[in-house]
This record gives structure tokens, C-alpha cells and sequence, in this order.
């Protein structure tokens, strides 16, 4: 199904339209940046065109969709990790300036400042890729033990654990402020 | 239930995975003990402050134009080139050149002129050139830096005269898209070098204005 047809085409953007948003916002909790989230996304789509007839089989589609995501956001991660680029000491081109706004400017609406979004997001960035998956996709985004393990195609008994661990360590950068 | 045991079943409380035994002496605790009650206040708080991460939306217009831009890709069977993470701005809509440098198996260890090609641009246009790396060998660690004519930036990286990533590159194909910008001038010389365990590859291209 490399050239579509028009009814392929209709069909697929029926399909994946409404969890556009949803394959966006998991893009980039994986990717942290806008712009790699987007490609991120992009590269989804292209990828599931050549799966419409399973797209279209497929029972529980946000989990499924989900899981391509992940396996391409971990594909390209060694595919292009020669380009994953970091600027020489200039740490602050690490993270999305973007970003950065939204962060200063939303720490305003917590009320007690305790856990100001821009300290957690700061903890978050210091924690291993695989903690900060489990609490990105778990804590933050809301997915369940049982779909974040269909996901990533991690055991429940390693997500329990590592999600444990990975709330302690998060709490214990909280304490301990930025490195 | 102690304050200890308390303290170790907060998250699983909070993730509703206390059986009811447990669940009445953990709530039974929180009503008697202070400390541990502001505990689970502040644990919950995280939490939620957690659900209430934002989010940066994409850029307008992509959710609604991304579906479209895949049928085209797709019908037309194009290859596509991913961007390099974190090198800042959108990619550009033209490629206007190819610089391919072959790196032997080790690098020379002098500055040597390998390429020149000229790339040219409008001002205070973005435009996506690629650098293709053949390379034998796997290289960790690689240093790879522009240094940029006046008037010529990498978008995400204003101001600066001098780019330079930590980078990985593969045995095989390595290809790196990287998009420029003119602000002022005529353009000029860029000077890409790639260093790897004290050794190092240069070339030079040409920036014109049109």
C-alpha cells in the first residue's frame, strides 16, 4: 500500500485524525522538544500509512498508536545517534527556549510554589532516560503500569520497581535543588 | 501503622493499590499523626503538579497540515531525511546542497581542505543544507563545530560565531541537516571540523547572497 488510493487516503486520515493530539503530547514527553516531537509524529504517520489494514483491525488504537510512537522515538534514538547533537558547554540550548517560557510563565499559578513546574521539569532532566519514561508516561501523561508495559514492552514487575525508584529519585532531586 | 509504614505506603496509596486491611490503618494514621498527614499533602501535591506539566503545543497548524503532508510524502514514495535533534528552527523547505566528505578510517591529523562548494541563500531566509559523513568506522565522541562568517547563524544558536556539538558518528552513512541564516553581508566562508581522539577533518564551503 505504497501509493494510495483516494478511499486509502480518506481512511487513513480518518483513522488517525482524532488521536493526532494524543501521538503529539506522548512525542514529546518522549522527545522533550517541539520540533523532534513533530518529526517524531511525521515519521509515525508515514510508518502506519504502510499499516492501515492493522490500523484499522486494531482494538485498543490509542494503546497501539502509543506503542509505535515509543518503538520509533527508540528506533531513531539509535538510528540518528550520531545527530542527536549537544551543544558544547552551553547547557541552556539543551532544553526548548520555548519551553523555558511556558515554564516561568505557568510557575505563577501554583499556589504554595513548592513544586514550581520549572523545578520539576529541571529534577525530570536530571533523572536516567528509563525513570523519566516510567514518570513522563505514568505520573504525567496518565497511562496506566499495564499500558505503559504494553508500550514499552517492559515486564509490570520492572515497571513497579523502577517506577519506585525512579519517584525516589525525583523526590530526592526535589530536596536536593538543581545540580 | 507507624509513621515509617506510613511513609512507605504513601505511593501506594496514592495510586490506589492499598488493600482495604491497610487502607483503614494507613487512613487511620493520617488522622492521628500531623506530620505524616502533611506528608501525604505534599506527596499528593507533587502528583498533581506532575499531571500539570505543560506541554508546548506544536506550531500552528501542524496537527492539521501533518496527515496531508504524509499522503504526498507517501504518494510521491519520497525518502525522507530526518532533522538532527536539538540544532534548533524548523527545517527549511529546500535542500540546497550536499556536502559529502569521506572520512578514512583515521582521520588526519592536519587541517586539510577536502571540499568546497557553494551554497546560496536570500537573506534572512532559512535554507537546509545536508553533510553526508561517509565514515569506516564508528566514532564516539566526536567533536563536530561550524565556525560561521559574520552575518551568518545557525537558527536556535544567534549571536554565536562558533557552533560546536558532541556528537557520535556510525560506521556508514551519517547525515546531518543543518539549517543556516543570513542575517547580514554577503555571506562568506563556513569552516565545518570534525575532531575525534585528538585528530582532526576540516572543510570549507561558501555562503553567497543572492
Amino acid at each position: 500500500m505504497r501509493k494510495g488510493s483516494s478511499n486509502q487516503q480518506q481512511s487513513f486520515t480518518a483513522l488517525i485524525k482524532p488521536h493526532l493530539e494524543r501521538l503529539y503530547r506522548l512525542a514529546f514527553r518522549l522527545t522533550g522538544q517541539r520540533e523532534d516531537a513533530q518529526d517524531l509524529v511525521q515519521d509515525v504517520l508515514l510508518k502506519l500509512y504502510s499499516q492501515l489494514d492493522r490500523l484499522a483491525e486494531v482494538d485498543a488504537v490509542v494503546t497501539w498508536l502509543s506503542r509505535v510512537v515509543y518503538h520509533q522515538f527508540v528506533d531513531n534514538q539509535r538510528r540518528y545517534a550520531s545527530h542527536r547533537l549537544h551543544v558544547v558547554g552551553d547547557p541552556k540550548f539543551s532544553r526548548d527556549p520555548d519551553l523555558a517560557v511556558a515554564l516561568q510563565t505557568s510557575t505563577e499559578d501554583l499556589a504554595e510554589g513548592e513544586f514550581t513546574q520549572e523545578r520539576l521539569q529541571t529534577a525530570l532532566n536530571q533523572l536516567s532516560d528509563d525513570h523519566r519514561l516510567i514518570i513522563n508516561l505514568h505520573d504525567v501523561e496518565g497511562y496506566t503500569l499495564a499500558e505503559v508495559a504494553e508500550i514499552t514492552g517492559i515486564s509490570l514487575g520492572t515497571l513497579k520497581s523502577r517506577r519506585q525508584r525512579a519517584r525516589e529519585r525525583l523526590q530526592k532531586l526535589l530536596e536536593k535543588g538543581p545540580e | 501503622m507507624n509513621c515509617e509504614q506510613h511513609h512507605q505506603n504513601l505511593d501506594r496509596f496514592l495510586d490506589d493499590e492499598l488493600e482495604n486491611a491497610l487502607l483503614h490503618q494507613f487512613q487511620a494514621h493520617t488522622t492521628d499523626c500531623d506530620n505524616c498527614a502533611a506528608a501525604l499533602r505534599r506527596k499528593s501535591r507533587l502528583r498533581q503538579a506532575l499531571k500539570s506539566m505543560p506541554i508546548l503545543p506544536p506550531e500552528d497548524g501542524f496537527l492539521d497540515s501533518v496527515v496531508e503532508q504524509t499522503l504526498v510524502k507517501t504518494h510521491r514514495n519520497e525518502v525522507r531525511f530526518w532533522s538532527t535533534a536539538g540544532i534548533g528552527g524548523a527545517i527549511a523547505a529546500g535542500v540546497i546542497a550536499w556536502l559529502i566528505v569521506s572520512l578514512p578510517a583515521e582521520l588526519p591529523s592536519v587541517v586539510e581542505q577536502d571540499s568546497l562548494d557553494t551554497v546560496t541563500i536570500s537573506l534572512n531566509v532559512e535554507k537546509t543544507f545536508k553533510l553526508t559523513f561517509e565514515s569506516s568506522r564508528d566514532m564516539q565522541d566526536a567533536t563536530l563545530s561550524l565556525k560561521l562568517p559574520a552575518g551568518v547563524e545557525v537558527p536556535g544558536f544567534e549571536g554565536l560565531d562558533t557552533v560546536a556539538w558532541t556528537t557520535a558518528i556510525e560506521k556508514g552513512s551519517n547525515i546531518l541537516e543543518m539549517p543556516i541564516i543570513v542575517r547580514s553581508g554577503d555571506g562568506g566562508t563556513i569552516l565545518a571540523r570534525l575532531e575525534h581522539e585528538g585528530k582532526q577533518k576540516s572543510f570549507l564551503f561558501a555562503v553567497t547572497v543572492t
